[in-house]
């Protein structure tokens, strides 16, 4: 739990636990932190605790100067708004706050925040029941593992118009004038995605019914329509 | 003719000045035009390992199907391309079940950025912020753009560049192999021209060394692929060495005159 440690001239007077979202600071009685002493605003600054976008385990924490008077400053420098970090000392007036954050990640290390998806490989392995052999009904009920249904791109137009190419591979690429698509196949189904070629024209970017396939790969539904450069490809589940 | 036989490589790794071990694992197979750089992470020496398990994973890979590429029905880069990408993630589902199975290695990842060069394409792949830079007629250009916070920010115009600076730590990323079951893997390719030159890299590179310096360092090394590695990872160190540096540099030299090349 993120919290602010007060001290004035040195001396750790109280901690406030960020457990609210908003904490208004200033000299006013309203206040979540008081601080009665002339050299601090009626209302002087508030703390916004926000969920961190992608780690859910990671509040991100800012403070902002409510036009104070005396100003708000963070590690010696004047703010408007600013984000804190484990150890940034707060200066309000006369007074003195330490920022400290116990959940914070080692920001010196690389840490990656993808949005986890489903974990199938960490899904607990039923315990095989001693004695009891599979039969082949058990076996039959149980639907084969992580299956992807299968899915085909046929060619709507150009030369090969009617053409149907089913995606049984990991990964299939397609081109066309110098523009290549890639579609994957993985757990969660069919992703296309771009590779910028060496003689594309330029912007001709793919598309997915007519969105453009930027930097992140983008899942394909039933019947979504891919045009490489004029050539268009209809993707669909067998 | 083979462009692999043109190539000089030269490449190194530094565990830099304030860690006490290196997680970064590179190497390069000359006769595949393989070239591959992984920076890990993880906890005790689980990065090391994921590091060093999706190299020389892909590297097998590749090895192993070279021989058959633009035998079917596609062409050679089209072949290249899902080769690449079924490589990277079959390392990923390596590193993955690897951490979800042995405790010793439960979250551990690593970037990757990867160049295979054959005939006159370079097909670059990458996961993470390991960088691909090209020098060419004395410009240097990024090629890959990061799977980190700090980038998707300001690219998606969530962001000035000013303001991620001051907000987000550049060391967030948002992919890597061995974090999930699937990987989301960034493919290109583009066209060699004679005297280019392709640097590969870990952030302990970039976070401390200028795009400018590295320009400039690789302008002026001529065909000493080795000194100018030697020369980068030094001004990596000079400026605290916070995190292992690894560089690999491939030069594309000019071609043999054709009586002097027997094949």
């Amino acid at each position: 739990m993120a919290k602010l440690v007060l001290s004035s001239d040195g001396v750790i007077t109280k901690e406030f636990l960020l457990e609210q979202e908003v904490f208004n600071i200033g000299r006013k009685s309203q206040n979540d932190i008081q601080i009665d002493d002339i050299s601090v605003s009626g209302t002087h600054a508030r703390v916004l605790v926000e969920q961190n976008f992608y780690m859910e385990n990671l509040k991100d924490v800012y403070i902002e100067d409510a036009n104070s008077t005396n100003g708000t400053y963070v590690n010696g420098k004047k703010i408007k708004k600013h984000m804190l970090r484990h150890g940034d000392m707060i200066q309000i007036g006369r007074h003195e706050f330490k920022f400290l954050d116990d959940d914070a990640p080692d920001f010196d290390k690389t840490v990656v925040i993808a949005p986890t998806t489903e974990n199938v490989a960490k899904e607990p392995v039923p315990e095989p029941v001693p004695g009891a052999a599979p039969s082949a009904a058990d076996q039959s009920e149980q639907p084969p593992k992580q299956a992807v249904k299968l899915a085909y791109v046929k060619v709507l137009s150009g030369p090969k118009a009617g053409k149907e190419l089913d995606l049984v591979k990991s990964y299939t690429s397609m081109g066309n004038a110098g523009t290549m698509i890639v579609i994957a196949k993985r757990q969660q189904g069919y992703f296309v995605s771009h590779v910028s070629g060496k003689s594309e024209k330029h912007g001709s970017f793919p598309t997915v019914n007519e969105n453009p396939i930027g930097a992140q790969s983008v899942p394909l539904q039933d019947h979504d329509i891919i045009d490489i450069d004029g050539l268009k490809l209809e993707f669909a589940i067998r | 003719m083979n462009i692999n036989k043109r190539i000089e490589i030269a490449g190194l790794t530094d565990v830099g000045r304030a860690r006490d071990h290196n997680e970064d694992f590179i190497t390069w197979e000359k006769d595949l035009g393989l070239l591959l750089l992984a920076d890990g992470m993880g906890g005790h020496n689980a990065g090391e390992v994921a590091s060093k398990m999706a190299v020389e994973s892909i590297v097998q890979e590749i090895k192993d199907s070279s021989g058959s590429l633009g035998d079917g029905e596609e062409s050679m880069d089209e072949d290249t391309v899902c080769l690449s990408m079924s490589a990277i993630s079959n390392a990923n589902q390596s590193i993955f079940s690897e951490a979800a199975t042995k405790p010793q290695y439960a979250g551990m990842g690593t970037t990757l950025v990867m160049a295979l060069f054959h005939e006159d394409t370079l097909t670059i792949a990458h996961v993470g912020d390991s960088r691909l830079y090209r020098l060419r007629k004395g410009v240097l250009e990024q090629l890959t753009v990061d799977h980190s916070l700090y980038q998707e920010m300001i690219q998606g115009g969530y962001m000035s560049e000013a303001e991620a600076e001051k907000k987000l730590n550049k060391n967030m990323i948002t992919r890597a192999l061995g974090i999930n079951i699937d990987v989301d893997i960034d493919v290109q390719q583009q066209t060699v021209e004679t005297d280019d030159i392709i640097l590969l890299c870990s952030d302990g590179l970039t976070d401390l060394v200028s795009d400018l310096e590295i320009q400039l360092t690789l302008a002026k090394s001529k065909s000493d692929m080795k000194t100018a590695a030697e020369q980068l990872v030094a001004k990596a160190n000079d400026k605290g060495g916070i995190d292992n540096i690894s560089i690999i540099i491939a030069r594309v030299n000019p071609e043999f005159e054709k009586s002097t090349f027997c094949s």
